[in-house]
Order: C-alpha cells, then structure tokens, then sequence
C-alpha cells in the first residue's frame, strides 16, 4: 500500500494539537450540573419544567408555541410512541367522552403499562444492540438469540432501571450468583457479526468482534465514536490509541475466538418459556391430583426398595442375570450421577448400571439418562443406552429403565417412554457377575467401595424389580385420565427438545495479554496494557486490590453518578424517540466532532431527573409526553420556515414518517389481522419467493437455509419478530430504512423513495391487509358506501373525512363500477393505506 | 470549459427539474441536514458518464487469462520457490510446498496494440485494442467477503457505501424514471451476494444499488396486485395526489410534496421498468450478437440489459457473474465461465461503440483477487487458490486509455512488481474518469468525513486516455 499522504498530516496534527487540554473543555466531559430553571412569560403554557426551557427559548426569539394539537392527533400520536400501535377507533372515543381533567394523563399511563409498549420500546434498543438472527458475512446462518430480544422487551415492561438494564447486558454473567435471565442479558455483546474465520482469520476475526463491542459500548453508553483510536489517537476526542486498547482489555478476556459462526465460545442451555408447555403443565398437574403421584404403586417383581444413598456390601445380593427394571423418583441439577450400579469397568467388574450423564463419558449427554450392560465383567460386551431428555432441569421427575435381555433397553420420563433412546452394542441376554455390590446413588471407579458419581439432589423410591415392567410408572391404564396423561407428557417431551444453546459472555480465569495493535493492524503488537478508562475520565473506585478491571466494573462505572455522558446520552436517545432529533443531533456522538446540544440545561435536567428518579425511563417518557412542547401542533408555519429551518427550538412538533415496523403493524392492527402474542422465536412474513436463492443464500456451506412463508397466525405477528437476516432483510423493511443490524445504530435514516409507493401499493402483506379490512368493515356492520367511508377513515387514520374527501372518496368507487373495474372497496383501502398522513406520525 | 459549462447547466437543471422524479428527490434532500454536505459535483469534467461493472465473482485468474507466464509452464510440477511465498498464508492450500502449476491455455498477441489474451477469450481477443489491461492489481483480503466489500467499498467491514452508491450519490441520474444504480446478477451459485456488496452504507437509501431480478418482476413489487387493473391502479393514483394535496393545504409540509412525486415515479416505473427489461424489443440480430435468449438468466442476456439501461441514462450498472471461485477442476470451471462471458463482453464493446455511447460509457472487468500460480490439489481436477498479491483487471472505453497494458506482477504471476496499483488507486482512477476527485466526495457520518478510498489512493494517470 502506498504511503498514505493524508494519514501523516493526521498524524501530525494530533501531535501537534493542543487537542487534549482543549477537547477536556468540551461541554459533555463536564459534571451534569443542576439548571436554574427559567422564568417564562407564558407561564399559563407551562405544564412541566421542560416547558419552561422550551418557551424560554422562544420567547427570546420571540417565537410563539403551537396550539395544542387536535384530539385525534394526540390520541395517535402518543399510541404510536408509546406502543407503536395505532388506536383503534374505541379508545379515541373513550378519550373523547372522558370529562376528567387528568383524562390524558390515565391513557398515558395506560399505555406506558401496556404490555406492547416494551415491543415499541425494544425495537430501538435492538438497533443499538445490533440484535439479529444471522450471523452475518456471507454464510449468515441462523443464530437462535431470540430469548435475548424477549428479555429486552420484558425489562422494558418492568421498567427495569436502566442501571440494571444495562449492566446486565455488559455483565451479568459476571454478577454474583448470576441468574439464567441475567446470562441471558449478557448475550448482548455476542451480537457481533461471526464469521466462519476458517484458520489463519480466526484471531482477526475475534478482534474484529471486540472492536465492533467498543464501537458499539461507546455509542450506546458514552456517546463516543471510539472506534476513531483504533488505529491512532482519536483526533478530535480526548481518547489516545494507547486508552483505546486499555478499554478493549476489558472485553479482550471472553473465552472465545473468531470462529465458527457463533458456534465457539461460552454457551448456555436455555429453555424458553412458552406459553403451550406452561399450560400442558398446569393440565397435567390438574391430572395428577386426580392420579395420585405418578409411579407410586408398587408392582409385580420388586426385588428391594431405596429411599437414601446405599451400599450392599454382599455382591451377591442382587446379582441379576437376566431381565430387569429400575425405577426412581429424582430431583436435580447436577450432569452426572449413578442411581443404581453394579458396575465398576475401570476395575473389570461391570454388570449393570443405571444413572445420568453415563459417568461423565464422551459418548454421554449430560443430564439425559444412561445405562450400560455387559455380559461379560472383565470387557465390554453388551449394550450402551443414552436417553434424549433433559431430567437434570432441578424439577421433580419420575424415571424408570427397562431392560428386556436380548431385546431392548428402554427409558422413561415421568411415565412417558423416551421416543429415541440411542442404543450401541448389543442388548446382552445374561449379565456378567461383578464383584461389586449394589451401589444406590453412587458408583465405582476402581473401588471395592462405591466412591464416585454421586447422584446429588434428591433420590427416592428407588425400586429394583426382576422382571420386565409394562408399565413403569404404575399408570393405571383403565382411567382416562392415565391415557391423558400420557398424551401430554408426550406433548410435553417434544417441547423441551427444543432447548436452545445461547452464546453468552464469560471470563477467562486467567486474563488475555493485550498489546497495543499499532496502526490497527491486529498482526502488529506494540506495548502491553492493562484494563483501564481513559484519563478523561473519573478514576475507578474501589476495585479490589490485586486484580484488574473487568466488564463488571466498567458496567458499574458508567452509572457512577459523576459519569458525564451516561445518562444524557440515554435521555438524549428518548427525546430522539419522539421528537425524531435528540437535543444533541448526534446521537452516537458526544464529542467534539458531534452537534452541540440544542438545548444544552434542558437536557442536564433531564439527565439529573433520570439519575435521581433511580434511572426510572418510563419516568422520562411520561414527563416529555406530558409536557405543552410534546402536545403542540405539527403543522409547519410558515413564520418558522426562516425562524428555525430545522424545527430545533421546537415552535412545532415534527411530522415524522413512521418507522419501518410501525407501517406494516399499523396494516396488521387496522385490517384486525394483528397476532399480538408476545416473544418467541422469530417468524417468517410473506416474502417473494426465490430471494435467497437468486443470490445463493441457501446454499450448504453457507447458510444452508431459505425462507418458508409462515402460514397461520405467525403470518400476522408484529414486526420486530420478523427473522432478521443481516445480509438480506426482509424487502418490506428495508424499503423503509429498518437497518440491517450488521453494527450498532442509534438514529435511522428516514427516505422517501418510490420503492416505498411500489412495497405499500403491491407487497402482498399490504393487499392482503387492505382486502382484510374491507370484510373487517362487513363484518362490524357498516352498510352502504358513506358509512364505511366514514367507518375506514376512523379506523386507519383516528378521524373523520371531511366533505371533499368523502365526496373524491365516493367519485372514487362509483367510477370504478361506471369503469366496470372489479374490487373497488379494496382499491379505495389501499389508498387510505398509502396516504402519507397514514405513513406518518403528526 | 465548453464541456463543463455544460455539465454544470445540466447538473443544475437535474436539480431543477421539480416537475418529476429523483430530481425532486434529490431537491428534498437538500432540504434537509443530510444533504447540506452534499458536494457540488462532478469536479471536473467527466470522461466518462456511466459505468458498466462486470464483476467476476470468485476471482479470475490472471495467468489464465490476461497475464501470460511462460515460466510457470517450464517450472510445472517443481516446488514454488520459498524465496517468493515464504510466510504467506493460503485460505485453502494446506501444503507448505504447493506446486507450480502452469497455464494449460495458450496466449496469443492481439490486435494493433499487440496484448496477450488467453485463447479463454477469442472474442473479447478481437476488441483487445479497445482494452486497457491493468496487470497489477492487489488488494488487502483474501477470503471472498471482505474482498468483495473492499473492492465495492473500500473497506472489509461492512457498513460503508459501495463505490456504485457514491458515483450516484456525486451524480445522481439522468432519468427520473429509474434507479441511478442498477444490478444484475447471473452465473453459477457459489458464493453468495449480498445485498451491502451494493449497500448504500450510511449514505441515504436512495443511493444503494437496485437488483433487478432475472425471474419473476425485474423490481420487487412492480406488479399490481391480483385483482387490480392498471386502470385501477391509474385512478389509485389519482385518488392519493388529491387526499394528499388536500391534506398538504393542511399542514405544509413539503416532504408530502416529495411523496406525490415519488407515488408518480412509481407508477411510471411500473410500465417503464417491464419495457425496458423485455429483451423482445432488441431485433433477433443484436440478440444473436450478444448470445442472449429470451427467458434465460445469462450474462449474456445482463449485458443486453445493461445498454439498454445506460441508454436511458442509468448511471452505474453492475453485473455479477458468479462462479469464478476455481478451487478445483479450473479447466472446466475457467472455461465454463469464459464461455458464459466473452461472446456478450466483446458485444457490447463493438455494440457500444457503434451507438457512439463507448467514449461515454467506462467498462469495468475483473473479480475480488486473482488466483495462485500454484496448483490446489493436482491431477486434472486441480485448481487454484485465492490470491490477492498481484492479479489483472481490465477497462473499456469511457476515457480509459485504449490499447495499453499498464504494470506487472513477477515471472511467476505472484507479487505485482511494476506500476503497481491497489485497490483504492483503480477506485480513485474510476471515480476521476466520471469527474469526481476521490478525495473530496465526501460524506459526514459519526463524527467524521469518509470517502471511498479513505485516506488513500491516488489516480493512476496511465490509464486517463
């Protein structure tokens, strides 16, 4: 590569730069400090302290504020922000009957409570998270991390503090005693693209992944383009190469590398809730007070019964030659543990076995049960038997094996036999003799005395019988409640195969050496450094002495109450939300190279009234939406067209053009078509067909997968569910600027393109909700074609038509039957469907 | 100054012309922030209006084709010396001694200029002094991702525009009826494609390459829905300019202008588009000149497209031939796909040329890398690996210097020695050629300004005709 003319001048104006002391100076390295509030004239305008801010500006320029926007608009507009849902018709009649003075307060509250406002509220979080369901590159394959888009929708509904909410993403799996849900959070700085990074890229590619978490940990939290000191020091920002790198220490101790997709690197089992086994649980429990306990009855055959831990010192006790059934009540978490053996191979002196986790052996699935025969004690000659369900899940179960000599090894689960048992060798037809003795709950390794794979947890009724047992779990048969039973229990074993392997974050024991990459090349090492924050920057406090910084103690900084930059830059984000331009423009970047606040005591109020409410954000929702600025008209004026251009004082409220996912959920919601189920794995909305196939994304080697149209009420699920494939979303949203997701994004770009005309016109998704809402129109009675003019208006747009557009509306579907053209009501709702007042937020 | 006084009115009046299209497009970026970066452009007076990029996706090779090795056939079978490739490392070939392996196609001197093609390409052989081969060519990746996001966008990360949505972002287009960025895609399944390899990155939307489709609607979703006539659809039209314009005298808002605007472009699209992408009115001859069939999905039948497409003022259309990728069996796979490629490259040459639309129009040819000179596995089905040291591309027309071989790798094809050219200069030379200064469009994002070639690249002036 050429020497780099522009690169040295750089290079040189950083060092010649009196950068540091002067970009030390820069507004947002300074404390949050307490605004005195402004004295306005209007006081009678004032609703909050915003307000006050807002008008005092005006008033200086001697702008008026707007009036207050119609009914309609308001109702709309907070549904839309607040749930990303427009209102059905009833709610603005509710909001229009209701008298009470605190009227708009209580929706406001009703819809922050609403469950969809946690949806709404993701989908901008998952922008920043980069949150997908591929894993990017060429291969892109499926990354199943959909747990992690629920668990962000519901901390937004619990309104976990923001605290929380974020140093569980950076962190949780380092908290103490951390919880599933908190590893589940931790997911979120696994959302970097993978790559297959086949051997001499995996080192590259696993920096690559740190990188893109500074990149994206200083957007979302510091508002900072970090990034800009990877390869020098940052040229406008207080940042040297030297504190990038101590930074990127603090990530660099994940023990993963850049390979396999999202394959390599720490993991974790998780089985999703769902709503269809929680109900088959409560069926079957309703059952089983009906039942008695499953597998209490005692059977033909029982040779001894166990309630605890036993060693029967005569081997020939219990020295079984030929068919046998175990069974047993169990309750545990560990991986590995021995219910019945006989069996000490390491010593030469197996028999029979019967546990979890097959004693830890590779061929063994940890948590599923095992049982190994042998007919002879000395070599293997017999039969080894894994089981495919889980039983280590910490819930009660009732297991049972059934050996039929010289046929079959069969297990069962809570009565229920396990469909495919993995069966290796040959089922033996005699045992071998073993010099052990019966072990109950633990078992051998080259030991006269049972002294490994102790089974922890609890282990009860541990039944041996001689015999083949036809029905284990002592069901009774003859009830219909036992057939029942049974059939749920099957439904219930196909459920929880389906647990997913989550990657998630980790630490390393032993920290990673991390060098300075000189010029950003991750082949060129320079200096070691350790973790640590730039000067900038408050130092740390109390971290203990003798170990460095990790991912957890960064997380508790940024919410150091002297931190500058946290809580503007998240306050900034939600003003963004509904203003469309945060009061800081830029908002991914804080620093000197980003827009100055607009309103710059404003938002260190906010910020102040964020940390002080206990970082409380549906807090801060309500307070903008409440405030006079919030409710103003969104009706350009033209007094402000050379006043402020830009709509930055905020004399009006700006229109706004909704969000990809909101267009298409707004159809679903208007049409009645809407699924408004919750979370789950991701769907697959109509698509054209062949997409994938015409740029060879469903090829083996790459992500091997193509698109099946979801058939059902999947077709008809919100969005943000939509399957996220980063190399090639879903045409419907892209046309809409919905962000691919292949890096961090705060703030998306808003287009007006003819493809947008062509996707809303044509896209089947559209047609289908436009013909949907005419029968919607039938079916709630609406007769004759004023009355559904007026009904459609309503319904899509939370309004009235006024006297020209019901008179165009009606020359509309009387020429299409002069014309003789067919489907004109469907005709007419698409158009309502197309109308940019449809398309856009007012 | 007479040419750029002219481009210059007719930049003004693409901004101007309010009445339709992108240029109203365009005119409502300039209203908002984004756009108030946007450079005054072109620079300088362009040579060349409009690009046809024929991207050979895989990676060709260039002892095979364009860069004659006579020694690699007298070292065929011998160790490649470790002199040469010591350290590097090969994203396939596992053997620390892989083995020269050389070209079993013969070379031949072409044309008054003399240049030596591969008798891989008989045809485009016979339009060689039209070509300016540039044999020294090197890039930064190996691995066919990032590659291709380095040669499209200057960078291996994703997230950058491609060079495609920054010549439209500099230049918009000449016809308000269509995308300034078409893509057509043709080949042999291998690698994917992916949609950011035309990514507009952070530039706005707009400017992203648009994929024509072979199958089905040339555009997603150009078709009206079952069930809705074109008269239908006409007074759909109608009915939403007049709901709108009534709600425009409500609230002022001039995006609602733009979105009229773009509601008629997408109407006229509809009828323009299918017209245009109907092979059926090219007359049998031109047809059979090209090797395109009608209904077919063939390089043959995107390079008829792609005049038709420059002819109606699209500014940047880039074809993709997949399947260059030879790792194993390069005889048949490299001959495979010359065939697919050199009757319709040297058509359009000659096509173009006879329109008068060649000086106008720059031709683009070559893949993410070349291929090593070292076999990958052996027998017959051997092939080649990966390699990004040195390999050859080649322009047409559009002010490219015609007739000229510019720079070489080694006797062995590996390293290129002489003239050498990365990636970021052939970009800077592509942008230069349709008047724009590569260091100064520029566009404002997180913070900073970026440009295509970063902080590198330099014009390769050789190559200016």
């Amino acid at each position: 590569m050429k020497t780099p003319l522009l690169t040295l001048v750089f290079l040189l104006a950083a060092v010649v730069l009196p950068g540091e002391d002067k970009s030390r100076d820069h507004w947002s390295f300074q404390p949050v400090k307490k605004p005195v509030l402004p004295t306005v004239k209007n006081q009678a305008w004032v609703q909050n302290p915003i307000d006050q801010f807002i008008l005092a500006r005006l008033e200086s320029k001697r702008i008026n504020p707007s009036a207050i926007a119609p009914e309609h608009t308001l109702v709309r507009r907070l549904s839309l922000d607040l749930t990303g849902l427009p209102p059905e018709p009833k709610t603005l009649k509710a909001f229009k009957g209701d008298k009470a003075p605190n009227a708009y307060r209580k929706l406001v509250k009703r819809l922050i409570a609403s469950p969809h406002y946690g949806e709404r509220m993701a989908q901008n979080w998952l922008d920043l998270a980069r949150f997908a369901d591929t894993s990017g590159y060429a291969a892109d394959r499926t990354r199943n991390v959909w747990p992690y888009r629920d668990w962000v929708i519901r901390a937004f509904n619990e309104n976990k503090p923001y605290n929380q909410f974020s140093i569980e993403q950076l962190a949780g799996d380092l908290l103490p005693n951390a919880t599933v849900e908190q590893k589940v959070a931790s997911a979120f700085h696994r959302h970097a693209m993978q790559a297959k990074g086949n051997n001499p890229r995996k080192e590259e590619f696993r920096v690559k992944g740190i990188i893109d978490r500074l990149q994206t940990t200083g957007r979302a939290w510091l508002g900072l383009t970090l990034e800009c000191a990877e390869c020098h020091d940052h040229k406008h920002d207080p940042i040297s190469q030297k504190e990038y790198y101590q930074l990127f220490a603090i990530f660099n101790n994940v023990p993963h590398l850049g390979a396999g997709y999202n394959v390599h690197g720490p993991r974790m089992t998780y089985t999703p809730y769902s709503e269809s086994r929680a109900r088959l649980k409560k069926q079957q429990a309703l059952l089983q007070s009906k039942l008695g306990p499953v597998g209490i009855q005692k059977q033909d055959g029982l040779i001894e019964e166990w309630q605890k831990e036993t060693h029967v010192k005569d081997a020939a006790k219990f020295s079984l030659n030929s068919s046998l059934s175990i069974t047993a009540d169990i309750q545990t978490k560990a991986k590995i543990g021995d219910i019945v053996s006989k069996y000490d191979w390491q010593a030469g002196q197996r028999s029979y076995v019967f546990g979890v986790g097959g004693e830890g052996d590779a061929k063994a699935a940890p948590g599923k049960l095992f049982a190994w025969f042998s007919s002879d004690a000395a070599t293997f000659r017999g039969v080894l038997a894994y089981g495919s369900q889980v039983v280590n899940d910490g819930k009660p179960h009732h297991v049972a094996m059934v050996f039929n000599a010289g046929k079959s090894v069969r297990f069962f689960v809570d009565g229920v036999e396990d469909p495919s048992v993995q069966i290796e060798g040959a089922v033996p037809k005699t045992l071998a003799k073993s010099s052990r003795g019966l072990a109950i709950g633990v078992g051998y390794d080259r030991s006269a005395v049972p002294n490994v794979h102790r089974f922890q947890g609890k282990l009860s009724n541990v039944r041996l019988y001689d015999r083949v047992l036809g029905n284990p779990a002592g069901l009774n048969e003859l009830k219909p409640e036992a057939i029942e039973y049974r059939r749920l229990s099957v439904e219930l074993s196909k459920l929880a195969t389906r647990d997913l392997e989550i990657p998630v974050m980790a630490e390393q024991e032993k920290p990673r050496a991390t060098h300075i990459h000189i010029r950003g090349d991750f082949n060129n090492r320079g200096e070691v450094v350790r973790p640590g924050l730039p000067k900038i920057f408050l130092p740390l406090n109390e971290i203990p002495k003798g170990r460095q910084m990790n991912r957890l103690d960064f997380a508790r900084w940024l919410f150091d109450r002297k931190n500058p930059l946290t809580a503007r830059v998240e306050v900034n984000r939600i003003w963004q939300h509904h203003f469309g331009a945060g009061l800081v423009r830029t908002a991914a970047d804080f620093g000197r190279h980003g827009e100055t606040p607009s309103h710059p005591k404003l938002l260190d109020w906010l910020a102040l009234y964020f940390m002080e409410s206990g970082w409380d954000r549906k807090a801060i929702h309500q307070l903008i939406v409440e405030s006079a600025t919030y409710q103003q008209a969104s009706v350009h004026r033209a007094d402000l067209k050379l006043a402020d251009p830009e709509n930055q004082l905020l004399a009006r409220f700006p229109r706004i053009r909704l969000p990809a996912e909101q267009i298409r959920d707004s159809a679903l919601v208007v049409s009645g078509l809407l699924n408004k189920r919750i979370g789950g794995p991701s769907v697959f909305p109509l698509q054209p067909p062949g997409l994938y196939e015409e740029r060879g994304q469903n090829t083996p080697g790459n992500s091997n997968f193509t698109w099946k149209d979801s058939t059902g009420p999947d077709r008809y699920r919100r969005s943000l569910y939509t399957y996220w494939k980063r190399m090639m979303l879903h045409p419907v949203l892209s046309a809409f600027d919905a962000p691919t997701r292949q890096v961090c994004i705060a703030k998306r770009q808003i287009t007006n393109t003819p493809q947008q005309a062509l996707v809303a016109l044509n896209a089947p998704m559209f047609t289908e909700a436009a013909t949907a809402l005419v029968k919607r129109l039938v079916k709630e009675g609406y007769d004759g074609d004023s009355k559904k003019i007026t009904a459609v208006f309503r319904i899509c747009l939370s309004r009235d038509p006024d006297v020209r557009e019901r008179r165009q509306c009606l020359a509309f579907l009387k020429h299409q039957r002069d014309q003789k053209q067919a489907n004109e009501w469907s005709a007419l709702t698409s158009v309502l469907m197309n109308l940019d007042e449809w398309l856009t937020r007012e | 100054m007479n040419e750029q006084i002219t481009t210059e009115l007719s930049r003004r009046a693409f901004l101007g012309k309010t009445a339709g299209g992108l240029g109203s497009m365009a005119l409502s970026y300039l209203l908002r922030q984004d756009a108030l970066t946007k450079p005054s452009l072109p620079h300088f007076a362009p040579k060349a209006k409009r690009v046809i990029y024929m991207f050979m996706s895989g990676g060709p090779s260039q002892v095979d084709t364009f860069d004659p090795k006579p020694l690699l056939n007298r070292l065929e079978g011998k160790t490649m010396p470790a002199s040469i490739i010591k350290n590097h490392q090969f994203a396939m070939i596992k053997t620390k001694n892989p083995i020269v392996k050389g070209s079993p196609w013969k070379f031949q001197n072409h044309g008054q200029s003399g240049i030596e093609i591969s008798e891989l390409f008989p045809q485009v052989s016979k339009v060689a002094d039209e070509l300016a081969v540039v044999r020294s060519l090197h890039t930064d990746s190996f691995n066919h991702d990032p590659a291709v996001m380095f040669l499209n966008t200057g960078d291996v990360r994703f997230g950058r525009p491609s060079l495609g949505a920054w010549t439209s972002y500099g230049l918009g287009t000449e016809n308000a009826n269509l995308p300034a960025y078409v893509v057509l895609v043709s080949g042999k399944n291998r690698q994917p494609l992916l949609d950011s390899y035309w990514g507009a990155g952070f530039l706005p939307t707009e400017y992203q390459g648009t994929p024509f489709r072979s199958q089905g609607e040339p555009v997603l979703y150009l078709r009206n829905p079952k069930g809705i006539s074109s008269k239908t659809r006409r007074d759909q039209i109608d009915l939403i300019r007049s709901l709108n314009e009534k709600h425009q005298e409500n609230v002022n808002d001039p995006e609602i202008t733009a979105r009229i605007k773009q509601y008629e472009l997408a109407y006229r699209m509809q009828t323009s588009v299918p017209e245009l992408a109907a092979l059926t009115h090219e007359s049998q001859a031109v047809r059979t000149a090209y090797g395109a069939e009608l209904g077919k999905v063939s390089f043959a039948n995107n390079c008829l497209l792609a005049r038709r497409l420059c002819e109606r003022g699209v500014r940047f259309v880039q074809l993709f031939e997949k399947g260059w990728d030879s790792h194993g069996n390069i005889a048949k796979e490299h001959t495979a796909r010359s065939r697919a490629v050199d009757q319709p490259i040297a058509a359009l040459i000659s096509d173009l040329k006879q329109r008068g639309l060649l000086d106008e129009t720059l031709i683009v040819w070559g893949g993410e890398f070349g291929r090593t000179p070292m076999a990958q596995g052996n027998g017959v089905g051997y092939g080649r690996d990966h390699h990004p040291h040195g390999f050859t591309m080649w322009m047409a027309g559009g002010g490219a210097k015609p007739g000229i071989v510019h720079g070489a790798t080694d006797e062995f094809g590996y390293f290129a020695i002489k003239d050498k050219v990365h990636v970021h200069d052939l970009n800077a030379t592509i942008l230069h050629l349709l008047g724009l200064d590569h260091e100064h469009l520029i566009y404002k994002h997180a913070g900073r300004d970026f440009r295509l070639t970063d902080v590198h690249g330099y014009v390769v002036r050789e190559l200016l005709g």
